[in-house]
């Protein structure tokens, strides 16, 4: 959990130590301080500067200090520390992902303050302050690898499970940048941007194998080798191979409603394989990325027939990326950058007709290729402004979408539409003194038909200490409808909807952070989340077709208290607590899936020689779903993680859903109307892990 | 689409400065608090890196003349680190005067005998690092796996102290030697090819 304790110190600036409040010298204030000096009891004595160079090595070696404060690159485009971003970080890295024993991306995610997750058996989803809408595809998050946008050209959604496209094992870290991030990063950075940075050939300079075994005959295996030539030249290769056969699941829903003994046997299968290729030489670094994942479907969704053996989606992801950066001159620099993406998806749906009574294979699926290119840069040549400013393109030369059935055949639907995306963008961090920092951006997007998204995020940053900042916080952001809510058609049943627009969002927070002896982390928030056109599917009155519309406004408040510290005897914890209500403004109802309560916990400690555990639990407060609601639950996830028993080996065992808790999540409104309106999740499962560096 | 703000957001703000009034209050007294302790994570590493100076020898060519001062380069390190740098600029090393640098030019580097590089800007540091590469400096830095990447000596974080991992090989390609008292007390000494 090394993040956690780079979280947490910051370093106190000893030049002018205790003598802060009487800078302000006025009555109140001192009067203040005299007040909470007593309250708190802290003693005012000043710390005596020690002379550094009267240290030997083994003296130094032995003072207790705090890894510095963790940094962070994509709040703001550019590295800085937490406490000067404008949002409230998260940064999840590589040690944690270890330390507890992590899968998927959404399992990281998870753990993250004010996150939480869905999952129906086929796709992951991310919940964030109390909003995810069952039905819907990530669309509202920005998924970002080493800054290339993840998140496709037909669904824009957001790949968090199996389905990812780069291994867990390969990711550096992962920075969570809650609040609208339109202003620098355009569509779909709306509630946030998951910001996903991979590793590097020096992290490895060898090669490695990995092999893990879990429950529900699961096995995954890794081939990674990374290395640093002497050239300059960095490589990293990988491969991932993983093979789920999945349980048999048994739905009491569907027992009752006479679908057999309701078990859907041999249907939970996951496999997946990924490839992943960076290469980096001067400035320049080529990356490359494939992923292929075929999942069963035991759930009978989309109106599929319960337990039919064929049910299943497989989704392909392909990346190639060429960046460089580099300098224009001594205050400028400049990063430049060039890609090709492209998305398949394939779903095979069979469904009982209702008129013949015959099982009909119906295929749904979705082609998408785009490319683009974007240049950014950075600047310092003005006295305390640090300039960001870029240009971005996107075209999306095929977003296509196809539906039919295969015997009969009978085709629904089949449109290929393409459409180009441009933006630019401009921020400044204007650093007026040693206490405060003005952070605004701007930035205007046009994507495809939807033009002139203008979106600005301003940030004030105080800090009156060196141990305290307070953020106050501003900004707004967009989603443009997707390909499939822009061009879906379907004769006789749905049209498209030539007034649809962008879904908006505007939000306001206020956050205190700081920092107690160096060593523990407190921040506290409050945040107002206003967002309006929310996209639904409607029937249009005039003619009874299907469309959808900009119908819904929501209104989400809340709060969120986060502490993360690190101890002397090697111990790390965050916990942290959110509040929310998010409600529908017309009818003033709380959201399905939308838990108002999220408790998380991370602990991790040294046990014995090289073994470390790593506990974590999660709560999620009850939730509505479409016709009733799923319980509060608490899910607690152990792993045992033992580096270097023997030189190069790492070995781990996770046990997760520990104490084997029963639990639910909502389901989509199609399935809650074929009877199964929550879907259990996984009980107590086990994953065995060894990895070997050779 | 501008809608006005509601009354309840108000209420919001009333809380909110209130929490803010309690933790301030708070902070004004926890401050000397976290400050006590006295040695900070930047100190040490200055001191870290000024015993560094005192154990490493180099080629005599590096030097102008025998009373030349050792230079000490500093790239990517915030206020806090410069300031704590600060405290051992002039101080003697070897019988010569530690001076300091910071933000060199690449023509600058070659020039330095210390490279010290912080991760406060990776890419600037990065160019400072590869301008080092076939001089005799001493390159030393905080960042992740340092020493394994061609540095010389890199400074880790374990069990809240500091501690250094020593690149014998990088030593070597930079003409230096490092005395056995520093190779001692590293927690690893490697020699990797690269």
């Amino acid at each position: 959990m090394a993040a956690m304790s780079m979280n947490v110190s910051k370093p106190a600036k000893t030049a002018q130590p205790a003598r802060a409040p009487m800078r302000w010298g006025g009555p109140r204030h001192r009067l203040c301080a005299a007040l909470c000096a007593l309250l708190v009891g802290a003693s005012a004595a000043g710390a005596a500067e020690q002379d550094m160079t009267e240290l030997s090595l083994e003296e130094l070696s032995d003072m207790k200090v705090y890894s510095p404060e963790v940094r962070v690159y994509s709040a703001s485009k550019f590295t800085q520390k937490l406490s000067k971003a404008p949002s409230n970080v998260t940064v999840i890295t590589a040690a944690e992902i270890k330390a507890f024993g992590y899968r998927k991306l959404i399992d990281i995610l998870r753990s993250i303050p004010g996150l939480y997750a869905t999952y129906d058996r086929n796709y992951d989803f991310l919940g964030v302050r109390g909003f995810e809408r069952p039905g819907d595809y990530n669309s509202r998050i920005l998924l970002l690898l080493d800054g290339i946008r993840l998140n496709e050209n037909v669904y824009n959604q957001a790949a968090l499970g199996t389905e990812n496209i780069i291994d867990v094992d390969l990711i550096d870290r992962v920075e969570w940048i809650p609040g609208p991030g339109s202003s620098i990063y355009g569509n779909n950075a709306f509630f946030g941007v998951v910001s996903i940075i991979s590793k590097h050939g020096t992290n490895y300079r060898a090669a490695e194998a990995s092999a893990d075994v879990g429950s529900a005959n699961t096995y995954k295996t890794r081939a990674t080798y990374g290395q640093a030539f002497d050239s300059g030249l960095e490589l990293l290769l990988s491969a991932t191979y993983y093979d789920s056969k999945g349980k048999d699941l048994f739905f009491p829903e569907y027992a009752a409603a006479g679908y057999g003994d309701g078990v859907a046997r041999n249907l939970d299968y996951d496999r997946a394989y990924s490839f992943f290729t960076k290469a980096s030489y001067g400035g320049f670094t080529l990356e490359a990325a494939y992923s292929d994942r075929k999942k069963g479907i035991p759930t009978g969704a989309y109106g599929t027939l319960f337990n039919d053996p064929r049910t299943n989606s497989i989704d392909t992801q392909a990346l190639i990326d060429l960046q460089y950066s580099g300098s224009l001159s001594e205050k400028i620099d400049v990063l430049a950058r060039v890609y090709y993406r492209k998305y398949d998806y394939n779903g095979l749906y069979p469904y009982q007709d209702a008129a013949s009574g015959a099982v009909i294979e119906n295929v749904d699926g979705s082609r998408g290729k785009w490319a683009g290119g974007e240049l950014k840069f950075v600047q310092t040549s003005f006295e305390q402004h640090k300039l960001v400013y870029g240009l971005e393109y996107q075209n999306n030369f095929v977003q296509r979408q196809f539906n039919y059935d295969r015997d009969p055949y009978q085709p629904y639907n089949d449109t290929t539409p393409h459409s180009t995306s441009y933006a630019v963008y401009a921020q400044d961090e204007y650093t007026l003194n040693d206490q405060l920092i003005l952070n605004a951006g701007l930035r205007y997007d046009t994507v495809g038909n939807y033009k002139g998204n203008i979106n600005p995020r301003v940030a004030v940053i105080y800090s009156p200490t060196d141990t305290t900042t307070l953020k106050l916080l501003y900004g707004s952001a967009f989603r443009a409808p997707n390909a499939y809510e822009t061009y879906y058609t379907q004769a006789d049943q749905w049209k498209t909807n030539p007034n649809l627009s962008s879904e908006k969002i505007k939000t306001y927070e206020a956050i205190v952070e700081h920092y107690f002896a160096n060593n523990l982390r407190v921040s506290a928030s409050l945040f107002e989340y206003r967002i309006s056109n929310l996209i639904e599917q409607v029937t249009d009155p005039a003619d009874g077709l299907l469309m959808f519309s900009n119908v819904s406004k929501v209104e989400t408040k809340g709060g969120q208290v986060i502490a993360d510290g690190q101890w002397d005897n090697g111990i790390k914890a965050r916990a942290s607590y959110s509040f929310q209500r998010a409600k529908n403004v017309d009818t003033g109802m709380t959201l399905t899936n939308s838990p108002q309560q999220l408790a998380k916990l991370n602990v991790s400690a040294p046990l014995f020689g090289v073994v470390r555990a790593g506990w974590e639990t999660l709560y999620t407060g009850p939730r509505k779903t479409t016709l009733a609601e799923v319980g509060g639950y608490s899910v607690t996830n152990l792993t045992l993680l033992a580096q270097e028993p023997i030189k190069g080996l790492e070995a781990s065992l996770s046990l997760y859903n520990l104490f084997n808790k029963k639990y639910f999540d909502p389901t989509t409104p199609d399935l809650s109307a074929a009877g199964l309106d929550a879907l259990r999740q996984d009980g107590r499962t086990f994953r065995f892990k060894l990895t070997y560096r050779f | 689409m501008p809608t006005p703000r509601p009354a309840s957001l108000r209420s919001s703000a009333i809380c909110l400065l209130l929490i803010l009034w309690t933790l301030g209050c708070a902070l004004l007294g926890a401050v000397p608090a976290a400050a006590a302790d006295g040695s900070t994570d930047a100190q040490v590493k200055a001191g870290f890196v000024y015993n560094f100076a005192k154990f490493t020898e180099w080629p005599a060519s590096a030097f102008a003349s025998p009373q030349a001062p050792i230079r000490l380069c500093l790239s990517g390190i915030d206020e806090t680190q410069a300031k704590a740098f600060a405290g051992i600029a002039g101080r003697p090393v070897q019988g010569r005067e530690l001076q300091i640098k910071r933000n060199p030019t690449a023509a600058e580097i070659g020039e330095c005998n210390i490279l010290y590089v912080g991760d406060e800007e990776p890419r600037r540091a990065q160019a400072a690092l590869q301008a080092a590469r076939h001089a005799n400096v001493l390159t030393i830095s905080d960042t992740d796996g340092f020493a394994d990447s061609g540095g010389v000596i890199g400074l880790v974080y374990a069990d809240n102290r500091i501690q250094f991992e020593v690149n014998l090989g990088a030593a070597q390609r930079a003409g230096l030697k490092i005395a056995s008292q520093v190779l001692k007390i590293a927690r690893a000494v490697k020699d990797n090819k690269s």
